[in-house]
């Protein structure tokens, strides 16, 4: 079962911010040209905006006394800006110990973009 | 391209300390609102000792570092990312960390680098972060 969705629209802006906290400013992500010369057509968005935005899927269960034990995401397909990407989270493991839960992301033409995993385990509050 | 000769090189133990200042900027940017990245009375409500860091964070660790294997290295992008955490990271506390080339395989025009990050308190190992990255040749 699809548990939350979130798309995700590669702006100039979103990369940009991305660039500017994370001090990622590798010419493939900030320079068209840059990015053309190594064959891409067109600038291509951080990785790791993709993670940080599936860590929100969880965020209410942090507040619940359970924490992030494993994040995983592998990168099938560059993402570049203007693309739309569409994150899709699915529950398969829900115990009162553990949270387990897969996320997989397609781009506007349906490719699948990326997949990730997220485990969650409760707090020892002892 | 990383020259092999650098297959199992560290960086050496830099110390790591996330302010209150700079998780705001982070969350704010990821558009990450929830009140626990923000007031410290929610995140104590919720079992932590302080403030947490979102899972993903020590990705910004990477800046702390200069790894010598990366020098001049123009172009890579991120191609599988792994955070494994023993007990959640917090603000305002010190860590320590190392990041180690871990290994490196060829394929085609590309070159995928495998790195682990450890994070430590106090000598005890609280998160890893394996991180492969791609680097690409220029078209020609």
């Amino acid at each position: 079962m699809a548990i939350q969705e979130f798309e995700i629209y590669i702006s100039e802006k979103l990369i940009d911010d991305y660039a500017c906290v994370s001090k990622d400013v590798n010419p493939i992500h900030m320079d068209k040209i840059s990015a053309r010369k190594l064959g891409f057509p067109n600038r291509i968005a951080h990785g790791m905006i993709f993670m940080s935005i599936a860590h929100k899927f969880i965020t209410p269960l942090i507040g619940k006394g359970w924490f992030v034990s494993m994040q995983e995401m592998k990168f099938t397909s560059p993402i570049f800006l203007y693309d739309t990407v569409v994150l899709e989270m699915h529950s398969v493991k829900n115990t009162t110990e553990i949270q387990d839960f897969r996320i997989i992301g397609c781009n506007g033409s349906g490719m699948k973009v990326l997949r990730g995993k997220l485990v969650l385990e409760r707090l020892n509050l002892s | 391209m990383i020259d092999p000769r650098f297959l199992h090189a560290k960086t050496g133990m830099v110390t790591l300390r996330v302010t209150h200042e700079a998780l705001q900027k982070y969350v704010e940017t990821i558009g990450e609102l929830n009140p626990i990245y923000f007031d410290k009375n929610i995140a104590c409500q919720a079992g932590f000792e302080d403030i947490p860091l979102p899972a993903t964070y020590p990705s910004l660790f990477w800046n702390a570092f200069q790894p010598i294997w990366l020098k001049n290295q123009a172009s890579f992008m991120l191609s599988s990312q792994v955070f494994t955490y023993i007990r959640p990271l917090l603000i305002n506390h010190d860590y320590q960390g190392e990041l180690t080339l871990t290994a490196l395989r060829k394929s085609v025009n590309k070159q995928f680098a495998v790195h682990i990050l450890r994070l430590y308190d106090q000598s005890s190992l609280v998160a890893t972060v394996k991180t492969t990255i791609v680097l690409t040749n220029e078209v020609t």
